[in-house]
């Protein structure tokens, strides 16, 4: 029953998408938008609902049928507690953002459709248990966002969609070089019925590449295997550090972030920059963990690296949704670093990071581009006095942002401190191999002087933004609808219940989390 | 096999039999021809005779699938029908016959009536020799259906006869051929010199015993005749030239047939060479290294230069040219893998794992090349250009037009969902048999995939980012032209989200006739002298 239901989650976006292209107008495309992204959403909540009452840490609801004969691929996909978090996100998010795009007046029929389509490469990306179908996923979901960027977005929208487009799809192809050499070694390894593309399943007769029996077929050709496992690591490092991103992979994200429409902005930085995360948690490190622990210092150093670049790149932007951009940049570091470091309470703290800068960097753009709708400008030096002319919006913007910034009660906070905890802790425990400590405590320190920096900037530009005179253009500002507040006041409240209450997200992770640490091999 | 088996006229009265889907096209060839003697100045007729003449031989080729008597050699020997053959020519009749299709919609009105036997001759004429290609297992005959299926595609090429890049693209395409021919005719004198025989088994059975100088000089020839019909670099020059310069029904003619059947009539001889391969053969993996260091280059090569392209035809002709170079790339795997470095084993069914997957290349990118190049056709005649800037705002003006042909652009590049992603993820497979040298062409295949991108999505970057200047009108292209390019992108999203039923009947269709055993090659003399008598029998 609940397999079905989340077959039918992944493609109700695909058939609202058709829908949107046969409606007669404007209209009508934006209520099928809202509706198929409600009907998925309310899907979600039931399939998190079947799944609490699972206390197992493995896939649930799997489904797995034969799709191509030819290379052994199926058409696999499942949910556990990697996945789960982040598509209930998905799904809500995508119910604001419909909404955030109620207003976009050109080609609305095709926006709304390309939108609905993102939305099932979204899911698709994150319940597909089969590498074959993540790839074919995650691909399909660079093409809307390109229109998406190209058609709907600022003035250099067409240098931006299509660096965003070859980035990624250099990323995709060093995934797929590794699958293909996975593919073959498994093969090899097992005999031809071997080959597999399954990364995890519930079934136990299932050669999974996650699985003890792939590693102990590998481990017979020693030296093969670990300069395999090398290349392999840094290749789908790479692939996912550019969708995360990872400075100095980042270089498309500004020009992205800053060229697309605000909903996009949103669903950009709220979903499409999780699939990286997700993808190294599941894929990257469960795979060749040796691999990441050989090289934890060089993958640390650069999340620390992009840590302190992107809040330094922060502070120094004049357009408010560049800053907001590189923030991000700086906020994903966290992310990797407590990947990186390789201990328990870091992989927490990287995923609830993860969820956490979802919620607060959506909400960060929404915030920016109510603003612009209206000044039509983004200069921070020409705003002022905001929170005189709206208030109510300046509440929120407070929660946005300071979510974004990391204060304590907010969820922001949690993902941070736990990343940091995590990193001291690996010196602690010594999961990370011989490295000597001070490298480690060099580290954790650098990170978190780090949100000394995202306090400045964020703090400096609420300075700009909101304090002060209220300026004479303001005037002419239409007054804030119901529909924006609505959005606003529900990521505020969102960003204020994961402050407060983590347990929401780990009752989730937990188990699984605890099988994927017994692959890694560190106790916790 | 055996020329010194006595040839009787019932014989070759029973091999006709065999090839009747060349007997059918030859005799519309003909029909076409006398039609204007019948019915002065009609179109119809002509065009009725000459697909009629294709269903027959779509049927003729359909129906020796029903016994098995009806594969096997014919005519001595020199000709091979097997189901790889018979499922090419499939392909080919059932693809001249959209061609047709399509120049209803695009030339039929430019034509005058008078000319129109003309070219549906010419193209019948170019269909005959493909087919034959693909058949040919003797030297001989493979030089004359290259030249029957190229003399009528340089006079389809300058067809526009007051277009002087017709003619100019005719012309070259001309100069180009007759020297390749010749380089390949040279070729196969010097094979023929060393080997004694003129079988492309009984000359790999020859190498398998050992390459001399003179072989290799006369084989890396013969691959220059066939790199110039692949339009494989450096032998490419022609093909930008008279893609432009031709029409547009032609162009896609070329891009599709005559590479497919230039593909086919390689695999042939590379699975001879390959079947026939000896325990310790490292020149025989040099044949295969060959031919994919080709296929690289030619593929890296095409993908850059089409970066520069503003002509939409000029850009296809350089993406066709680079989907030859990874056709080829997975082709040098059969002889590679045939002879593993790993090993030392003799990987038997690889040679059927590459040719099923060129083969379901060669479905896919028929379509989506007839697709592209239906789009092409479509807008260059209600904008009057052929220059990419030309499509600014299509999409506001003509969306359907502009979706559907995004739709095979992105299939050309490989985009999942579309049956051209299927296509490259076969040909990987395939040339991952290869061990490291296959890793080495999956590396290149993949880092070509990633140029491509780019310019697959400069028309689509005019489509639909480019607002458009000149405020044209909106419009709906004609019926027919729509119906064909929603066959073909429907033939894509078919393949491209159940690519199983195509791949396993392209693999089923990858058998090839096996290599003859050849005890002990006849001496040189004796070689000569029964050839020399064979006229005597006819």
């Amino acid at each position: 029953m609940e397999a079905s239901l989340l077959n039918w989650m992944i493609f109700t976006p695909t058939i609202g998408a058709l829908l949107c292209l046969i409606v007669p107008g404007k209209q009508q495309a934006r209520w099928v938008a809202l509706i198929s992204s409600i009907v998925t959403f309310l899907f979600s909540v039931e399939l998190v609902i079947a799944y609490y009452g699972l206390s197992a840490g493995g896939v649930q609801f799997e489904t797995a049928v034969p799709w191509i004969a030819g290379i052994n691929a199926f058409y696999r996909t499942g949910v556990d507690g990697l996945s789960m978090p982040l598509v209930l996100l998905s799904t809500a998010l995508s119910i604001l953002i419909v909404l955030a795009s109620w207003r976009i007046e050109k080609a609305t029929k095709a926006f709304m459709a390309l939108y609905l389509l993102l939305l099932t490469g979204m899911l698709g990306v994150f319940l597909s248990l089969d590498m074959f179908l993540f790839y074919v996923f995650f691909e399909i979901s660079l093409l809307p966002m390109y229109f998406l960027i190209g058609i709907w977005g600022g003035p250099r929208k067409e240098y931006a969609a299509i660096k965003f487009f070859l980035f990624t799809l250099a990323g995709s192809i060093c995934l797929l070089i590794v699958m293909l050499g996975l593919f073959f070694l498994t093969g090899k390894a097992v005999g031809a019925s071997g080959n597999t593309w399954v990364m995890v399943s519930s079934d136990p007769g299932t050669l999974t590449l996650q699985s003890e029996a792939v590693r102990a077929l590998f481990a017979m050709d020693d030296g093969a295997y670990w300069g395999f496992a090398q290349w392999a690591f840094w290749l789908t490092l790479i692939a996912f550090a550019i969708k995360l991103p990872m400075a100095p992979l980042h270089t498309w994200l500004p020009d992205a972030h800053v060229e697309a429409p605000t909903p996009i902005s949103m669903i950009l930085a709220g979903v499409l920059l999780k699939m990286g995360g997700y993808a190294l948690m599941r894929i990257t490190y469960p795979f060749f963990p040796d691999a990441a622990r050989y090289f934890w210092v060089a993958v640390a150093v650069l999340a620390v690296f992009g840590i302190l670049y992107g809040a330094m790149c922060a502070m120094a932007q004049t357009d408010w949704k560049k800053l907001v951009a590189y923030s991000s940049v700086s906020h994903m570091g966290y992310v990797t670093l407590g990947i990186a470091v390789m201990t328990r309470t870091g992989f927490d703290g990287a995923y609830y990071q993860m969820i956490g800068h979802g919620i607060s960097s959506a909400m960060m753009f929404f915030l920016v581009g109510v603003v612009y709708e209206r000044a039509h400008h983004r200069d921070l030096d020409r705003f002022g006095g905001l929170w005189l002319k709206w208030p109510g919006y300046g509440g929120w913007s407070l929660i946005g942002f300071f979510a974004g910034m990391g204060l304590p009660g907010l969820c922001g906070f949690i993902g941070e401190i736990m990343v940091l905890l995590g990193t001291f802790e690996a010196a602690a425990i010594g999961n990370v191999g011989a490295t000597s400590q001070a490298t480690v405590y060099t580290l954790g320190i650098l990170a978190a002087s780090a949100v000394v920096l995202t306090a400045g900037y964020i703090l400096w530009m609420f300075q700009r933004v909101y304090m002060g005179n209220e300026k004479p253009e303001y005037g002419e500002f239409a007054a804030l609808t119901g529909r924006e507040y609505f959005i606003m006041g529900t990521l505020g409240i969102a960003a204020l219940v994961f402050g407060i209450l983590p347990i929401l997200v780990f009752n989730l992770t937990d188990p699984t989390f605890t099988s994927i640490m017994a692959i890694l091999g560190i106790g916790g | 096999m055996n020329l010194a088996s006595e040839t009787r006229w019932e014989d070759l009265w029973g091999d006709l039999w065999m090839v009747m889907p060349e007997v059918w096209l030859v005799v519309a060839m003909c029909a076409v021809v006398l039609a204007p003697f019948i019915k002065r100045r009609s179109v119809a007729l002509p065009l009725g005779v000459a697909s009629a003449g294709l269903m027959l031989a779509v049927m003729a080729a359909l129906s020796s699938f029903a016994s098995a008597d009806a594969m096997g050699t014919v005519f001595t020997g020199s000709l091979v029908i097997d189901p790889f053959s018979q499922f090419f020519k499939v392909l080919l009749t059932l693809f001249t016959l959209m061609i047709l299709g399509l120049w209803i919609l695009h030339s039929r009105s430019q034509t005058d009536p008078a000319d129109a036997p003309d070219f549906l001759c010419l193209l019948l004429g170019a269909a005959v020799g493909m087919s034959l290609m693909v058949s040919a297992t003797n030297l001989l005959v493979i030089f004359i259906a290259t030249e029957t299926a190229s003399m009528p595609s340089y006079a389809l090429a300058g067809f526009r006869k007051r277009r002087r890049e017709g003619s100019e693209g005719s012309l070259k395409y001309v100069l180009f051929g007759s020297v390749s021919s010749a380089i390949m005719l040279y070729g196969m004198s010097l094979v023929y010199g060393a080997a004694g025989t003129l079988s492309i088994y009984g000359i790999a059975a020859q190498a398998a015993a050992g390459i001399s100088p003179l072989m290799a000089i006369g084989l890396a020839a013969m691959l220059a005749g066939f790199a110039f019909k692949l339009s494989a670099v450096p032998m490419h020059f022609w093909c930008p030239d008279v893609f432009q310069g031709a029409p547009i029904e032609v162009t896609t003619f070329l891009s599709v047939a005559s590479k497919g059947a230039a593909m086919c009539m390689l695999l042939r001889a590379l699975a001879a060479f390959a079947a026939a391969a000896p325990a310790n053969g490292y020149l025989f993996v040099g044949i295969g290294v060959a031919v994919g260091i080709l296929g690289a280059v030619t593929a890296t090569w095409g993908n850059l230069v089409a970066l520069h392209q503003t002509n939409i035809k000029r850009l296809l002709a350089y993406s066709s040219i680079s989907h030859a170079g990874y056709m080829l790339m997975a082709a040098s795997v059969a002889v590679i893998a045939g002879r593993s470095w790993e090993g030392g084993q003799h990987q038997t069914g690889a040679i059927q794992v590459v040719v099923g997957a060129v083969l379901f290349y060669i479905v896919v990118y028929a379509f989506m090349n007839l697709g592209a190049f239906t789009a092409a056709t479509l807008l260059a005649m209600h904008t009057g250009t052929e220059d990419i800037r030309g499509y600014a705002g299509l999409s506001r003006r003509s969306p359907w037009l502009a979706a559907l042909m995004t739709a095979c652009l992105l299939s050309l590049f490989g985009m999942p969902g579309l049956g051209g992603f299927w296509g490259k993820v076969f040909l990987m497979k395939s040339m991952a048999l290869a061990g490291g040298a296959g890793f080495a062409l999956i590396a290149v295949l993949l880092f070509n995939t990633l140029i491509s991108l780019y310019y697959y999505l400069k028309p689509v970057y005019y489509m639909y980012f480019v607002p458009d200047e000149d405020e044209r009108p909106a419009f709906l292209p004609a019926g027919g032209g729509l119906a064909m390019l929603v066959i073909c992108v429907s033939v894509l999203l078919a393949t491209g989200l159940l690519p199983n039923r195509i791949e396993s009947l392209a693999r089923g269709y990858a058998t090839l006739y096996p290599n003859p055993v050849i005890t002990a090659p006849p001496p040189l003399e004796t070689t000569v002298s029964l050839l020399e008598s064979a006229p005597a029998h006819d």
